[in-house]
């Protein structure tokens, strides 16, 4: 990882973080503790939101950090859905759809609860090195707030396109405010200012920032010392730079090494298990997931209606649904990317066992071959929910 | 497709089955509630509801254990504390909550309004009236006297509960949509669980739901009116959408979590937001709750119809429990314009005196409820939702797998064996449908699941019923024949 800091630049800011005050964050944070070589704790929320960072795997990693009793949390969140190696299309965002973060706000929520509820007494940092898409909200999820040199935290229409479709204005108005109100609730978690949070979601709305002493205040003009946005057809992107100055986080920083100096330690120790339980679960599913992709391109080739194929089929549908069962992560990219859900997929199998059935009652010269059999007629709807 | 589908998904505020068929009763209901004068049929009804929204008998829960009864708008004295001295102020008397009451004065020829926290009130008496009692005991309701009180008493908010007589809390969460996750029976139940402690328990709702089924919402209408009769109910709002915010308001407090939220109250049907009668009547309905819980009406309207707009002012040196809402955007402090639907989060609720105050964990409210410590009686609180969320996560995975291989399961051998596994299915979706139809409309909404109708499926029970009989009367002649 690129070292951006020099020592000098490094210990300017860590006197600045020092001495600064927090900005007004409404959810008490513990105090970074006044020791010399801090346990350091970290837990990765990288990739996909909804399926790399996947709210229940998180609650393995708590009773861990219960059990290890770190001094310092840190939060690393890089998921986002616009990617870097792709040119910048605000419309488009990631290339590639099937990757974009999964709307599960309200898991997304309690995880950030969980962590700020069960583990308070703890104190935690997030640090930022991309978020683009529901990862936004869990940025602003936490009062203390560092970024890398190139990380991004965009607006979040995400959100409020939650809302649309609705024409009755009632109803519209109605859809607008729920979702924008527990949006604008991860802000007040981290104690960030709603009018902040009203620029992010509602493109419409400027924003621009001035310090009051040493707070920031947040308004939705453009009357302040930084202008932030005054497009009112799209929402702020914030650069590390931009976010530093404007005092949304409190520093940059590109390593761990960075980011533990800027608060204050010289020595640190690392604490990884909640990075390689994290890690090996995303491998788990990917892995998983991409011998789905294979098992269904196998399935579209095992043509052919004798037993052998048919007990082959079986297998493999039944194999896929072990992995649906087993990941939620496979399950939702199979409906995402396929159409596909453990319904469908349950159905295929007692199709196939009935023709199974058939063949073997012909084998065995039954009469009653299950030919006139009233099956076939379901309760209505096929299986693809998604 | 899939925004949509995740809105319905999330929000899951009315949709179109349920509320297609709830819509005529709801109306009804609801006309009942608030317009006597149109529904004579529905008086006994309305007259209960009505009854305990009028204002013509306030009351005033004293920190002495008595309390004062009088109307809105007659003279009054007060005797309370302010920087640690006794003071006293005449005059109308324009607002009385269980929190604060205002008082209409007149100072060297101006008129100026006094807010005076319930807490610090030592005597009030009705200027006209009998001058309170000191001893505590009851004196009649006549207005403007200050009695002991007939009723058991609630715990009162203001006040810390003392520290020998406090039991616990009776805590429940409750969450999902209201109408499947979140009903009425479970806080029926916790009710009658804290009732075994006698009255002036202290039941807390922890709340995250989306909204719901407006005929759920009004039958915990009926459960919390009764509730907040004998213990002191308590909303925590992780979120309260819709007719959960409408079950909130019932509550004599609400605290938010930080993430919190609540509001956005429209009633719609299909995709389209009720109007005319119906909607003049839920304003007015959702208006008095909000009243009866000693909150301003209007945030509830304004949460109902976009067009509303709300706004506050402090006066000077008075707190968020001294705001004065105005029906338009000209307060200092604006929470509604005409193009929004009023939806709190916690910070605004907070300042404006709508929310009793933030916590994020049960200790933290604990020391706003003003107990010693958060402490539960029991579980039983827990245990009603969990047992209820477990039954409906069975009842989905299994319904879900009834439907989807229906008509497949065991159809490739004996036809009579096939037909008897049709009818074994028919058969335990129609126990689901006994047993816990909630999850069945979750299915549909939630799930996409086309769960065929009751009355469908008993109808193919029968056909089938008499199609295996016929088989199997065919299998035994076959079997005579050979």
């Amino acid at each position: 990882m690129k070292q951006t800091f020099s020592i000098a630049a490094s210990l300017l800011l860590a006197a600045t973080v020092s001495t600064a005050t927090p900005t007004a964050h409404a959810v008490d944070s513990a105090p970074l503790p006044q020791i010399a070589v801090p346990k350091v704790y970290i837990v990765p929320m990288k990739g996909q939101m909804g399926t790399d960072v996947e709210p229940e795997e998180y609650d393995a990693i708590v009773e861990d950090i219960k059990k290890v009793k770190p001094d310092i949390i840190v939060i690393q969140l890089d998921a986002s859905d616009e990617d870097r190696k792709q040119p910048l299309d605000l419309s488009e965002g990631r290339a590639n759809r099937a990757e974009r973060s999964i709307p599960k706000i309200n898991e997304y929520r309690d995880l950030a609860l969980k962590f700020r509820t069960e583990l308070r007494d703890i104190p935690q940092v997030m640090w930022v090195n991309d978020a683009i898409g529901f990862s936004a909200l869990m940025a602003f999820a936490w009062p203390e707030m560092y970024m890398g040199s190139d990380a991004r935290i965009w607006g979040l229409q995400q959100v409020t396109m939650l809302a649309m479709g609705w024409e009755d204005p009632d109803v519209a108005a109605k859809m607008m405010a729920a979702w924008t109100a527990a949006g604008k609730g991860f802000l007040e978690l981290g104690g960030y200012p709603l009018p902040l949070g009203d620029a992010l979601l509602f493109p419409d709305r400027n924003l621009s920032a001035r310090w009051e002493g040493r707070k920031v205040k947040w308004t939705n003009d453009v009357d302040g010392t930084w202008i932030i946005d005054d497009n009112p057809k799209r929402t702020p992107i914030f650069t590390a730079q931009l976010a530093e100055d404007s005092g949304l986080c409190d520093g940059t920083a590109d390593s761990l090494d960075d980011l533990m100096f800027i608060l204050g330690y010289r020595e640190y120790t690392k604490i990884d298990s909640g990075e390689k339980a994290i890690d090996g679960y995303i491998k788990r599913w990917r892995k998983a997931f991409e011998r789905c992709e294979e098992l269904l391109q196998d399935v579209g080739d095992e043509g052919g209606g004798d037993e052998r194929a048919l007990a082959k089929q079986l297998k493999t549908w039944e194999s896929i649904l072990s992995e649906m069962e087993r990941y939620p992560a496979v399950e939702y990219r199979l409906g995402r990317q396929y159409g596909l859900n453990k319904g469908a997929v349950k159905r295929e199998i007692e199709q196939i066992k009935n023709q199974l059935q058939q063949i073997r009652n012909r084998e065995r010269g039954n009469r009653t071959n299950g030919g006139n059999a009233p099956g076939g007629a379901g309760l209505g709807g096929g299986g693809n929910r998604r | 497709m899939w925004k949509e589908r995740l809105c319905e998904e999330s929000l899951r505020p009315i949709t179109k089955a349920p509320m297609n068929r709830l819509t005529s009763s709801t109306t009804s209901f609801i006309r009942s509630l608030t317009s006597a004068r149109s529904m004579a049929a529905l008086a006994a009804c309305t007259a209960i509801c009505i009854g305990s929204l009028s204002l013509a008998d306030t009351q005033v829960r004293l920190k002495s254990g008595q309390s004062w009864r009088g109307e809105l708008n007659s003279q009054v004295e007060v005797t309370f504390k302010e920087n640690g001295k006794d003071q006293v102020v005449k005059g109308k008397l324009l607002r009385a909550d269980q929190r604060v009451i205002q008082v209409e004065r007149e100072l060297s020829g101006k008129v100026s309004t006094k807010t005076i926290l319930v807490a610090d009130i030592v005597t009030m008496t009705s200027v006209e009236g009998a001058p309170a009692t000191t001893d505590g005991a009851a004196t009649g309701t006549a207005a403007g006297t200050t009695t002991g009180t007939t009723t058991a008493a609630k715990p009162d908010a203001t006040k810390p509960a003392d520290p020998g007589a406090f039991r616990g809390v009776y805590y429940m969460p409750i969450k999902g949509t209201v109408g499947i996750g979140m009903r009425e029976e479970e806080i029926r139940k916790i009710g009658e669980e804290a009732d075994k402690a006698g009255p002036g328990q202290i039941i807390v709702l922890h709340i995250d739901s989306p909204g719901g089924i407006m005929n759920e919402a009004l039958e915990i209408h009926k459960t919390m009116l009764e509730l907040r009769k004998r213990h002191r109910v308590v909303a925590w709002i992780r979120k309260a959408i819709s007719a959960a915010a409408f079950t909130a308001f019932h509550c004599d407090e609400i605290y938010f979590e930080s993430s919190g939220n609540l509001g956005s109250m429209t009633m719609f049907a299909g995709q389209t937001a009720v109007q005319g009668q119906l909607l003049a009547d839920w304003l007015e309905f959702a208006g008095k709750v909000a009243q009866e819980g000693g909150r301003n009406p209007q945030i509830a309207q304004c949460m109902i119809k976009v067009e509303l707009e709300l706004s506050y002012d402090i006066p000077p040196g008075g707190g968020p429990k001294d705001a004065i809402f105005r029906p338009d955007n000209k307060g200092q402090h604006i929470l509604d314009t005409s193009k929004t639907m009023l939806t709190f989060n916690a910070t605004p609720a907070l300042e404006c005196g709508f929310s009793d105050g933030t916590a994020d964990t049960k200790e933290d409210l604990a020391k706003l409820l003003k107990i010693p410590e958060w402490r539960e009686v029991n579980d039983v609180g827990e245990n009603l939702y969990e047992s209820w969320n477990r039954l409906l996560e069975r009842c989905g995975e299994e319904v879900e797998e009834l439907v989807y291989t229906f008509g497949i399961k065991d159809a490739g051998g004996d036809p009579v064996r096939a037909m008897g596994a049709q009818i074994k299915t028919i058969e335990r979706l129609l126990m689901w449908y006994d047993r816990c139809q909630e999850c069945l409309i979750e299915a549909q909404m939630d799930k996409g699941i086309p769960v065929p109708p009751k009355e469908a499926l008993e109808q193919r029970l029968k056909q089938l019923r008499e199609a295996l009989a016929e088989a199997r009367r065919q299998q035994r002649d076959a079997g005579r024949g050979n």
